[in-house]
């Protein structure tokens, strides 16, 4: 399984880095080089540039693979702009113009690691993707812009002369530059759906293309109003598409905005463009994200309304058991009595006694499944108890080998020497437990599987594992099995997760808080 | 010697064929048995004639199994109460034995083996309580209390300490226990008195 999360701040590159690693860095260089080149041809007198694509290049490389490149990512810089200035100025690079390099990026990868982590830990609507990563391309531009304003305040405290590149300017490169670079490359990195996002019903599309060209025509006939349409028909594509259109919507009006200025020799106009097209852009993104959040949010609620439903389902079908075993109980104590009385009274008759024994048999059976039935899901109040996962693992296994008709040692039940409690819902917790043997069994016809408790001092760990069949089983259920069992875990505050080994045997973890053994 | 006559068990239950095969059980098994589909019925037939078991349904009409068993116990101090459901909690198997008595709590599908038991334990102790209350019926309640500190194991002059009397009174008093019970010494009338207790 490709694990995709995000390293944690705090870990570090391997000391000893990997050709891919290295191969990584180099690539990196080579682009930041190219991008920083191209930035130029919206260089003015005064200031470098008006837009700068290596910083959107830098925001991706950091976002994708974590803060935890920054410092290779500054050195890179470092070193691709002091060659650059010694091959093509023909100067030496200060130590003032060191600083000036790396400070971006140390800025960069200190507000993406702040988010990241924050993302981690929080669960608000703020939290909810893509709002961080939109969040973090608004902020990384203005904190990199306030660390640079900062630093050569303090130059300009210390009698150096005023700088070349007004802030403002810096800010303004920055933000296009991680608006319309950085969302492309993390679209490309999205793997094989991302092209799903982008596909639009043919109406929707043509509104949004009509949109578009009523946005730039406002824009083109009416220059006093700036790039006013421009902003309104952005953000309008953004809360209605979501944030990938939004990107593509930006990134038109970065070409026409971007060619229209590179033929302007005016810097106030060229500024007045790249300001304007700069709050669109932020405006659009924020909008598309803002939409994405939502979408995401309300799938996330029709899923637990599915399960709820579910969970309302199972309530009502235990009801009904309970009602039916109740029904069952008093017909089968009759039968009991007068079967038994029956084999009694027709000794004289073999074939008679021998029938009425065997119903006898038969109702006792019955009788012995109605009371476990009842203990399973007779309880009309099921309240959070201190549960031993032993025995509760144990009663999980032998109601699995009985409704399914297996044999006995299709299953191995490992349990540690101690046993373990747990706080919560036995009818739940047993519900969810058989739930994965049940699919376990079922997925694996042939082979044993295992049923396997661990515990530290904290959390309780119950593995269901079984060896991957050759063909898929038809279980007959609809798959919500595990769905259900992982909403179970999660209100008794576990987890569930499938792990596929590589030794060819697909694990279902789940963890528990565990609690003191209660006193008998 | 007088032979005693089999026990008379009641069962009460809204279903009249389970209640039915309980009773043919029964008197298969040397009891007399009748069936009551109501607890209204079976105390009315109980006010006629006192049984010394009662096998009753927990959840039924009006009057349910637990209110039968504290109408019962008025009438009849002396009858075993045996309580049978469908719908088991551990809350009602408590209140069954520590509130309302009751010997024994089955669930259904019934246990034959086990209701046999309980019915045999039941008519058993019964049959003690029942002659014991008898035994100790004609006691005024002084003499109830002396019996009551004899059997814990007082001596004449601890029983007259404690009841503020003579210690010539108190053997006045449990020579009179002794007659009227007819117990033959201390020993017998600590299980007199644990019987009627």
């Amino acid at each position: 399984m490709k694990d995709s999360r995000i390293p944690m701040p705090g870990h570090g590159l391997p000391r000893v880095p990997s050709w891919r690693t290295i191969g990584l860095w180099a690539a990196y260089l080579v682009a930041f080089s190219i991008g920083h080149q191209i930035a130029q041809i919206w260089a003015g007198i005064s200031f470098f540039s008006l837009w700068y694509p290596a910083a959107g290049l830098r925001f991706a490389f950091l976002w994708h693979y974590g803060a935890r490149w920054t410092l290779p990512v500054a050195a890179a810089e470092l070193l691709a702009q002091s060659l650059l200035w010694s091959l093509i100025a023909h100067h030496d690079l200060s130590f003032k113009m060191a600083v000036d390099i790396i400070l971006p990026s140390l800025a960069t990868g200190s507000v993406i690691a702040v988010i990241r982590r924050e993302e981690r830990r929080n669960s608000s609507a703020s939290a909810t993707a893509p709002l961080p990563l939109a969040l973090a391309t608004i902020l990384v531009p203005t904190f990199t812009a306030l660390v640079r304003g900062g630093w050569e305040w303090m130059e300009t405290v210390q009698g150096a002369p005023a700088p070349d590149f007004p802030t403002s300017i810096f800010l303004l490169g920055d933000m296009l530059g991680i608006l319309i670079v950085a969302p492309f490359l993390l679209w490309l990195g999205e793997g094989k759906d991302r092209q799903a996002a982008l596909r639009l019903p043919w109406p929707a599309l043509r509104q949004a293309i009509l949109i578009f060209v009523l946005g730039w025509l406002l824009a083109m006939l009416l220059p006093d109003l700036r790039l006013m349409p421009v902003l309104l028909m952005m953000t309008w594509i953004g809360l209605r598409h979501g944030s990938k259109l939004a990107w593509v919507a930006i990134i038109l009006s970065s070409v026409v905005t971007l060619l229209w200025s590179a033929s302007v020799s005016d810097v106030s106009t060229r500024l007045a463009l790249h300001i304007g097209l700069a709050v669109a852009a932020v405006s659009a993104y924020l909008a598309g994200s803002y939409s994405d959040a939502q979408q995401s949010a309300r799938e996330s609620i029709a899923r637990r309304d599915r399960l709820l439903f579910q969970a309302e389902r199972l309530k009502t079908v235990r009801a009904m058991s309970v009602a039916v075993i109740h029904e069952i109980s008093q017909p089968l104590s009759t039968l009991a009595i007068e079967s038994r009385h029956l084999a009694a009274i027709s000794r004289d008759d073999a074939e008679i006694a021998e029938s009425a024994a065997l119903i006898a048999r038969k109702v006792e059976t019955l009788s012995t499944m109605i009371r476990r039935l009842r203990r399973f899901g007779g309880r009309a109040v099921d309240e959070p108890s201190p549960l031993s996962l032993g025995l509760l693992l144990s009663e999980v296994v032998q109601l699995a080998i009985g409704e399914t008709g297996q044999r006995a040692d299709r299953v191995k039940l490992v349990l540690p020497t101690t046993d373990v409690f747990v706080m919560g819902q036995e009818i739940e917790l047993t519900q969810a437990f058989l739930n994965l043997v049940r699919n376990a069994l079922s997925a694996s016809p042939a082979d044993q599987i295992t049923v396997m408790l661990t515990a530290d001092a904290q959390r309780a760990q119950v593995a269901v594992a079984n060896p991957v069949a050759g063909i898929v089983a038809d279980s007959g259920g609809f798959g919500v099995g595990n769905l259900i069992a992982g909403a179970i875990m999660m209100a008794h505050g576990g987890t569930l997760i499938r792990k596929d080994g590589e030794d060819g045997v697909i694990r279902h973890e789940t963890c528990l808080p565990t609690i003191e053994a209660p006193h008998a | 010697m007088r032979e005693e006559l089999p026990a008379l068990v009641h069962v009460v239950d809204d279903d009249a064929d389970l209640g039915a095969a309980i009773v043919r059980l029964l008197i298969r098994n040397g009891y007399q048995a009748q069936s009551f589909l109501s607890p209204e019925t079976m105390l009315d037939a109980n006010a006629r004639q006192e049984c010394q078991c009662v096998v009753t349904d927990v959840m039924m009409g009006e009057v349910d199994g637990f209110a039968l068993a504290e109408a019962l116990r008025i009438q009849n101090p002396a009858v075993a109460i045996i309580f049978m459901t469908a719908w088991p909690t551990t809350a009602n198997a408590v209140d069954a034995v520590r509130r309302y008595g009751g010997l024994d709590y089955l669930e259904k599908p019934i246990d034959e083996a086990r209701l046999l038991a309980a019915i045999a334990e039941g008519s058993a102790w019964s049959r003690r309580r029942g002659a014991a209350l008898r035994r100790i019926e004609p006691l005024t309640a002084r003499e109830r209390e002396v019996l009551e500190l004899l059997a814990a194991g007082m001596s004449n002059k601890q029983v007259a300490a404690s009841l503020n009397l003579s210690t010539r009174t108190v053997e006045d008093h449990r020579a009179t226990v002794m007659a009227k019970t007819g117990a033959s010494g201390v020993a017998d009338l600590v299980a007199l008195f644990a019987d009627a207790k």
